[in-house]
């Protein structure tokens, strides 16, 4: 062939392709472009042969086969050519290759190729599987067609001679392989629409089974011979034609031959068929939503087929016998089989008898039921979602399903959206995000499945639980309030309400039904984003959630969510913040007075209050204010400290004494620091005053509030003592220009008249403390008083440089009882062993060596 | 260049990209990371079973800026992470031999 001939046949080859591009963008689409496409190949094949043999050959054949012989020629598909000849044309192969090979090679175009005689087809299609299903599809295109039908004879003898049944095995095989290499959760995001679950090979692979077990190889076909009933049938051609269109547009965006869905794909489709966003949902989630319910369709409708084929193919079904279980349910070889419409639509629970039947033994439905039931749907009686007993069986399913058969069966066959309209707008509905691996009905299926999995592991919170049945329809309905735009869990919230009343829920259980719904995200939310340190945070949150059994719910979905939403969702990093959420949360819900309304109520009314006096817009000054410390002021004292405040700086002391007749109450102020408290006590024990209850308070801004109510150890009037000198003697301590322990020393060997000695007190008590609370360690000492006593323990605490937040300072009979809420240096609390021995021992020795 | 790879506590990251928007920085590489140091893990005695978890979860954030602002930046991020409490995390300043553009193949300045 000369080259300028040559190059005349590609662009007389090519304009065809680009004709077909035209065309499709004219609008020629879907099947119709297939169809074009192999006749315009047909037409250029034969044409080659044509101008190369002369005239009609003999012996020599080029038949299509695949999905050229079907006549569906993708855009970018490969074009699989067989050419047949006879042992006696054997020469002539080579000048017709020439012919027709070479050019389509050289236009650029992927030709599948095999040259072979009858006997080596025949031979072929017995080691190679694939080859013996291209041939399935073979299509004389020019040339002997007496050579043609020898090999189509020839080729449906074989399975005459009982290889049917081997073959279709094959096909099952096959076809499960594909499932788990196209099935993972990629694939979920980014589907292979034609190699994944439910694509066009799942189509072909039915038709092609058709042909070889009952001769009939096409949707119609199958309708008529009952294989499929009028709305299968119109669902499988429906999604086939919608299957084919997205293809063509796929191979068209990607240029080559390329099946998968990959994101960028996606938006760019969506838009080139029109589907924008829109405040539901965005173009390319309406697309992929579509994409869903095609492949969905697809693989149900493949899904009964192949367990049908099973049922013909393996005697064992025949032989076996149906068990009744319950009137109107039998056990037929390990599936559950539903045979009588007419008692279903009579007693429809016993559709939902049959699947929480399935749900506890772990069967699937049989196939021929899960039909039987979607062609019921239409006659369900609407009453059906109220009845009690139909609830009593959905709540035995949810909480029985460890493996998703049954609810997938339930999705499947339409019962859950005839159940529960509020599902079917979730159904192949797929978020855009790289998260979330499954459409929304599956998420919800997957994580009641993952729930009913932690029930192994969580047993002890599973086993406190008080409503099971809520915990399960909650972690069923989480997500119910998605693709409505807007936030989906307070939608969800407000969504299950109406069927809470459907399902004649209680008033309790719908509320924390609802609850549940709405908080969905509550705890992994905050785990993730605030502070858990933070106490005052973490009763916010106990007080929201309120009940320890919400919060246990509460995690539980949290856990199932994750783990249902993708793999690598749940990492040891979230677990370990929602733990430690989880804890400290109920913790603070285990002390009932913290959570006691009135306590909250109580705080509300003060700081309204203070409000009213400092004006509205600085309440949220008031917002990080320990709530002791508010509960144990007057609003007017809060106020006045707001205002004194303003003075403090960092060497200030403010000191207020006022004198309430049997003691004095002071109240300090000042900027917190490590062994503020001992100063405070040193000065004092200096000034012959004795602590007999005290309220340290240090606020967020590290403001330290403390009220000390005194007495004096000498006679002196309250107006005759110099509260001047204790504070310029209180200032000097804190700047370290005054050495509390040899003024100490010195005063009090003064009075005694000897050197201090050290005297043993009665056995006082040392506890140290980590459980009470989770964001201090909390220091007892119990004691017998003593004018020294406050300022040792005070100043031991001070030499590890342990810093006091909260203090309560008392009596109990006559021990004196010092609770000191503290942190280390490096703000921790006092966890180590050793350091809290050490701590200890030197407390004790403190508290003893005093003097009297 | 420099890249700059900052060890934070989990709740301070809006802080910090809200910051980083502030003085215009908007591109950085975020990763969930596990901490072990000074700080204590959480341990929980819950109905006798002890829950130790040995690490600390962190967030850590990766960012190439141009060398005449790494100290804005560095002390961008080290003011919103700051608490004050044992935890508040590292930043590590490290120099950067190149940086290209995946799309355009742009390389150093152009390509941050």
């Amino acid at each position: 062939m000369e080259t300028a001939a040559a190059e005349k046949e590609l662009i007389k080859f090519l304009s065809p392709r680009q004709a077909l591009a035209a065309l499709w963008e004219q609008g020629l689409s879907g099947r119709e472009l297939l169809t074009h496409h192999s006749s315009l190949m047909d037409e250029f094949i034969s044409q080659r042969l044509f101008n190369s043999m002369g005239k009609k050959p003999s012996g020599i054949a080029l038949v299509a086969l695949g999905g050229y012989g079907r006549k569906e020629l993708f855009p970018f598909s490969d074009i699989d050519l067989l050419l047949l000849y006879e042992k006696n044309t054997s020469d002539l192969v080579e000048q017709v290759t020439d012919a027709v090979f070479y050019p389509l090679w050289d236009a650029g175009l992927e030709v599948g190729h095999g040259v072979r005689t009858i006997e080596a087809c025949l031979e072929d299609m017995k080691k190679d599987f694939f080859f013996h299903v291209a041939l399935l599809d073979a299509r004389l295109i020019c040339g002997d067609k007496r050579l043609f039908t020898d090999l189509s004879n020839a080729f449906w003898e074989s399975f005459d001679k009982g290889s049917r049944k081997g073959f279709v095995l094959d096909m099952m095989a096959h076809r499960l392989e594909r499932h788990r290499r196209f099935g993972d959760h990629t694939y979920l995001l980014e589907p292979n629409i034609k190699e994944s679950r439910g694509g066009l090979r799942d189509l072909q692979a039915m038709f092609w089974t058709g042909r070889v077990l009952f001769g009939i190889g096409t949707a119609s076909g199958f309708l008529e011979a009952g294989l499929l009933d009028k709305k299968e049938y119109s669902n499988l051609e429906e999604s086939k034609d919608d299957l084919i269109v997205i293809r063509n547009r796929l191979h068209y965006a990607s240029g080559r031959k390329n099946d998968r869905l990959f994101f960028e794909y996606q938006e760019e489709i969506a838009k080139n068929l029109r589907l924008y966003d829109s405040k539901q949902a965005l173009g390319v989630e309406k697309f992929m939503k579509r994409v869903h319910t095609d492949l969905q369709r697809v693989a149900v409708a493949s899904d009964l087929f192949f367990e049908h084929v099973d049922e013909i193919i393996n005697p064992r079904a025949v032989k076996g016998k149906a068990q009744k279980i319950v009137p109107g349910i039998e056990l037929l070889d390990d599936k559950i089989l539903l045979r009588d419409g007419e008692l279903l639509l009579q007693k429809p629970y016993l559709i939902f008898k049959a699947f929480s039947i399935s749900a506890k033994q772990g069967l699937p439905l049989h196939y021929r039921s899960r039909k039987l039931i979607s062609s019921l749907l239409e006659r369900l009686p609407e009453k059906l979602r109220t009845s009690k007993r139909c609830k009593k069986y959905f709540l035995e399913i949810l909480k029985n399903s460890h493996d998703p058969k049954t609810l997938l069966q339930m999705l499947d066959t339409g019962l859950m959206g005839f159940y529960l309209p509020e599902f079917q707008h979730l159904q192949a509905l797929a978020l855009h995000d790289v998260y979330h691996v499954n459409t929304v009905d599956r998420h919800l299926v997957e994580t009641v499945v993952q729930l009913n999995r932690l029930k192994g592991k969580y047993r002890d919170i599973f086993s406190s639980i008080k409503d099971e049945g809520i915990l399960f329809l909650a972690a069923f309905l989480h997500d119910i309030g998605k693709g409505l735009g807007g936030r989906h869990a307070k939608k969800g919230g407000e969504i299950v309400g109406t069927i809470a009343n459907r399902l004649s829920l209680t008033k309790e259980q719908s509320e924390e039904l609802g609850f549940l719904v709405t908080n969905h995200l509550f705890l992994i939310d905050n785990a993730t984003r605030r502070d858990l340190e933070d106490e005052t945070l973490i009763l916010k949150f106990a007080r929201h959630i309120k009940t320890i059994d919400r919060l246990k719910m509460l995690y539980l979905i949290t856990i199932a969510d994750s783990l249902a939403t993708g793999p690598d969702v749940w990492t040891e990093w979230k677990q370990a913040l929602v733990l430690e959420f989880y804890h400290k949360t109920a913790h603070l819900l285990e002390q009932h007075e913290l959570i006691d309304p009135n306590r909250i109520a109580a705080v509300e009314w003060m700081k309204e209050k203070v409000a009213e006096i400092i004006g509205q817009d600085k309440k949220p000054q008031l917002e990080n204010m320990p709530e002791d410390y508010l509960l144990s002021f007057t609003p007017d004292a809060i106020v006045q400290h707001l205002e004194l405040k303003k003075q403090l700086s960092k060497d200030k002391v403010i000191l207020l004494p006022e004198d309430r007749g049997n003691y004095w109450s002071i109240l300090l102020m000042s900027m917190d620091r490590t062994g503020l408290l001992s100063k405070i006590c040193g000065v004092f024990a200096l000034h012959n005053l004795s602590i007999l209850q005290a309220q340290i308070f240090t606020l967020k801004d590290r403001t330290v509030v403390d009220v000390l109510d005194v007495g004096t150890n000498i006679e002196k009037a309250f107006q005759d003592v110099d509260w001047a000198q204790i504070e310029t003697d209180l200032k000097k301590a804190l700047q370290n220009r005054l050495s509390l322990s040899h003024r100490l020393a010195a005063k009090f060997s003064g009075i005694s008249g000897q050197p201090h000695k050290v005297s043993i007190m009665p056995q006082p008590k040392v506890v140290i403390d980590n459980e009470q609370s989770d964001f201090y360690t909390i220091i007892e000492t119990y004691s017998q008083d003593s004018p020294w006593l406050l300022y040792n323990v005070t100043k031991t605490l001070a030499e590890f440089d342990i810093n006091i937040h909260k203090a309560k300072i008392g009596s109990s009979g006559d021990q004196v009882v010092d609770v000191f809420y503290v942190l280390d240096s490096l703000g921790e609390r006092l966890e180590d062993g050793e350091f809290t021995k050490e701590v200890k021992d030197a407390l004790l020795y403190s508290a003893r060596t005093c003097l009297i | 260049m420099k890249k700059i790879e900052a060890i934070i506590k989990p709740f301070k990251l809006d802080d910090v990209k809200e910051g980083l928007n502030e003085i215009g920085i908007t591109g950085m590489t975020i990763s969930e990371v596990k901490g072990h140091g000074r700080q204590k893990g959480h341990k929980e005695i819950y109905r006798g079973a002890e829950y130790v978890v040995d690490f600390i979860p962190k967030i850590k954030i990766e960012l190439i800026v141009s060398a005449d602002i790494v100290e804005q930046v560095v002390e961008k991020i080290r003011s919103t992470a700051n608490t004050g409490k044992i935890g508040d995390g590292k930043i590590f300043v490290l120099p950067v031999e190149d940086v290209i553009r995946v799309r355009t193949g742009e390389h150093g300045q152009d390509a941050i």
